[in-house]
């Protein structure tokens, strides 16, 4: 627990961390299967439009559905193939939402549009934005809000400085972290290309310290800054420090990253505009790079399968619109006590009933848990221990708040801070009576939205 | 000596006191209309919310001033609407009694059940993180966010789904507004014909999780002889005014889904299993 590195001030939990499981030399690519489903609309915001019709040819990297006003992001063809359908499906995180179905001729037509030598105009630095917008990037760590809108601050903001989030502080999951291994370069040509976008010459690198391999990588990137890609023109020449941080569940959230790297606090409700910080995803970075070096969509990604019911964790490279079920039949299948499926890490994952939904762009980890991983457990009273205040990355009592809530008491609850709570589960994960806080925070928020309508 | 002086001085103390009420009561009385409170002695005292206003007396109040004919308490029903309508001197609107009806028959086993839920024991929350208990996308989750929501013990869930006990239920429609899955809905009270599913999927879609699941054949549809059912936003919907009791419809119906609400159901001819 002592440690030389900082970390966010209050709060937090360290879960088993559980990352050698899928921790492997390097990232496997998965083929596509023959039937890929993209979802159309796979980010926080407005939905996208769908773009194609039923028997249409797509080529690799083609939109299938055009963003619909500034806050929504486009999608594009992980395959090329034929149209077949555009229905509702089972997604993650809704029972169903509208997925494009198309029958992949596995020609990979149009991709290698995306294997030529890279390349970065920085002269045509005004370009790289809407370069972003076209690709469809959306944040990679899980959130899924339209990058290119985080890149543009509100005219009153003055940013200072750009945060990449390399923390991946969610136990088991290791696709951030092989991706800062084996990628430092594009990495951080992604973050200079995010920092000459909004302008500012410093950029932070926020990484736990249980990824040395990524810190060291990293930081030998950030003093040497040699390129591999080729460029034109001059290319700008922000600080890059690469900060290690104490091992500590939510480092990742964006107000406790902020915290713990420039002790700026995040006021209640506000973004990370107002402390004049971006936060960034490595993921997202990349992708950033590769639209702008290649002009290449963001229609492929590093997924972790991990967990103990799985044959062969690791991460792997695969397709947005890729169905889970391929995805585990890539990763070797699962075993016979598989208990509990997880979309996402293990803290704020969300539970999967079946592996019939599509990766998308915003999917980082699939978690397949046996039995002695997924324990359930049986709600008893609050006992007051207060071990939940002790947890809470916002300094709020889950165990008031939701006493609140059982009666009805959404009034009062809100009053306790309900609405500041990132749902990062940290109180649940430490309380001894079991008790199901989030749920009840959640509730709260929902019955507080009606309220307000 | 000490205590005379203290009793003196309390005794003229609370004589003091007792003129300063005296004279508040008088000055600051609130004239209040004799009749909001008679209107509301005959109320029911339940104090839920279906007309609108806060409690009883905030509904007798609003009815004593606006005279508003529309105002009605739904749990207190026609006997109640006259009697208020002759303590106000006016027609009050007269509605034939309703009660909660849960349109989900899909009962464990029935029903193709969908992994283990362990989370908070409330449909509610259950639906926020996408969680359900059966795979049909607009089942009854059977957590009993309905029967928290119910406070006259209306509700019971049996065997997964939960159920309205008809006699207890005085139509206050708090449960419509709990469930998340809009399973609920306002009938007419007593017997009825109704098609006991929600779901707005088709064919073999449904018949892959639950096996009384409406298909939409549109075979109730075609055989009513009133005209009385029709395809309304993807379920199925009886008109129970101009239902006419034929039956047709339980007789065709292949899944079985189309229920004789506290009625008798006479052999029927077309039938291969007609009862309910």
């Amino acid at each position: 627990m002592n440690s030389a590195h900082a970390g966010f001030p209050r709060g937090g939990v360290h879960p088993a961390e559980g990352k050698e499981l899928s921790l492997g030399p390097e990232v496997v690519p998965v083929e596509a299967p023959a039937k890929v489903l993209v979802q159309v609309t796979q980010h926080l915001g407005k939905p996208s439009k769908v773009a194609v019709q039923k028997g249409d040819a797509v080529r690799v990297g083609q939109v299938l559905a055009t963003a619909d006003g500034p806050i929504s992001a486009p999608v594009h063809s992980p395959v090329s193939g034929k149209v077949v359908k555009v229905a509702d499906v089972p997604v993650v995180g809704a029972l169903q939402g509208a997925c494009i179905e198309i029958a992949n001729d596995s020609k990979n037509e149009g991709a290698e549009e995306f294997a030529r030598r890279p390349v970065i105009d920085w002269s045509a630095s005004g370009t790289f934005l809407g370069r972003i917008r076209d690709a469809g990037i959306v944040g990679m760590g899980g959130a899924a809000f339209p990058t290119a809108v985080k890149l543009s601050p509100p005219g009153d903001a003055r940013v200072d400085c750009l945060v990449l989030n390399g923390c991946e502080c969610e136990p088991y999951l290791t696709a951030d972290d092989t991706l800062m291994r084996s990628r430092p370069q594009d990495v951080l040509a992604g973050a200079v290309i995010m920092a000459s976008i909004l302008k500012v010459g410093r950029i932070l690198v926020g990484i736990e310290e249980n990824k040395p391999q990524a810190i060291s990588a990293l930081t030998a990137e950030a003093l040497g800054r040699g390129y591999s890609f080729s460029f034109v023109g001059e290319a700008p020449t922000p600080e890059i420090v690469v900060v290690p941080l104490r091992t500590r569940y939510p480092q990742g959230a964006e107000k406790q990253l902020i915290d713990a790297l420039l002790k700026r606090r995040v006021g209640s409700g506000k973004l990370p505009f107002s402390a004049g910080v971006v936060v960034q995803n490595v993921a997202t970075a990349v992708a950033a790079y590769e639209a702008v070096a290649l002009g290449k969509p963001l229609f492929e990604r590093v997924v972790t399968v991990s967990g103990g019911a799985v044959n062969r964790p690791g991460n792997y490279r695969v397709k947005v619109g890729t169905t889970l079920s391929a995805l585990v039949e890539a990763a070797g299948g699962t075993k016979e006590n598989l208990k509990a499926m997880i979309a996402g890490g293990p803290m704020m994952g969300k539970s999967l009933r079946a592996l019939d939904a599509p990766v998308t762009k915003a999917f980082s980890g699939l978690l397949l848990l046996d039995d002695r991983e997924a324990r359930s457990f049986v709600e008893t009273d609050c006992i007051r221990c207060g071990r939940c205040v002790e947890a809470c990355p916002m300094g709020l009592s889950p165990c008031e708040i939701t006493a609140l809530a059982e009666f009805s008491q959404w009034e009062s609850a809100v009053g306790c801070g309900a609405l500041d709570c990132v749902e990062c589960g940290s109180c649940q994960y430490v309380c001894p009576a079991r008790r199901h806080l989030v749920a009840r925070i959640r509730l709260t928020k929902l019955f507080w939205r009606r309220m307000k309508k | 000596m000490e205590i005379l002086e203290a009793t003196l001085f309390l005794a003229l103390l609370a004589g003091l006191l007792s003129v300063m009420l005296v004279v508040a009561s008088r000055r600051f009385a609130v004239e209040e209309d004799p009749l909001i409170g008679q209107v509301n002695e005959t109320l029911p005292q339940y104090n839920c919310g279906a007309c609108g206003f806060p409690g009883c007396s905030g509904f007798a109040g609003h009815v004593v001033a606006s005279r508003d004919p529309n105002a009605v308490c739904i749990p207190g029903g026609p006997e109640l609407a006259r009697r208020i309508g002759a303590l106000l001197g006016m027609e009050v609107k007269v509605t034939a009694p309703t009660a909660a009806h849960v349109f989900c028959k899909g009962t464990n086993g029935v029903a193709v059940a969908a992994g283990e839920y362990i989370g908070l024991k409330s449909c509610i929350a259950a639906d926020l993180v996408n969680a359900a208990t059966k795979e049909c996308p607009s089942g009854c989750l059977g957590l009993g966010s309905c029967v928290d929501a119910c406070q006259f013990g209306a509700i019971r869930i049996i065997d997964g789904i939960a159920e309205i006990v008809e006699d207890k239920c005085v139509a206050c429609a708090k449960c419509v507004a709990a469930c998340p899955r809009n399973l609920i809905r306002m009938e007419p009270k007593g017997s009825k014909v109704c098609v006991e599913c929600s779901t707005k999927g088709r064919g073999a879609a449904v018949k892959k999780y639950c096996q009384v699941g409406c298909i939409k054949c549109m075979l109730c549809v075609k055989n009513c002889p009133e005209k009385a059912i029709a395809l309304v936003n993807e379920t199925i919907v009886i008109d129970h005014a101009r239902c006419k009791r034929h039956f047709q419809c339980i007789a065709v119906c292949p899944q079985k889904c189309i229920l004789a609400i506290q009625l008798e159901v006479p052999e029927l001819s077309k039938a291969e299993g007609g009862e309910a």
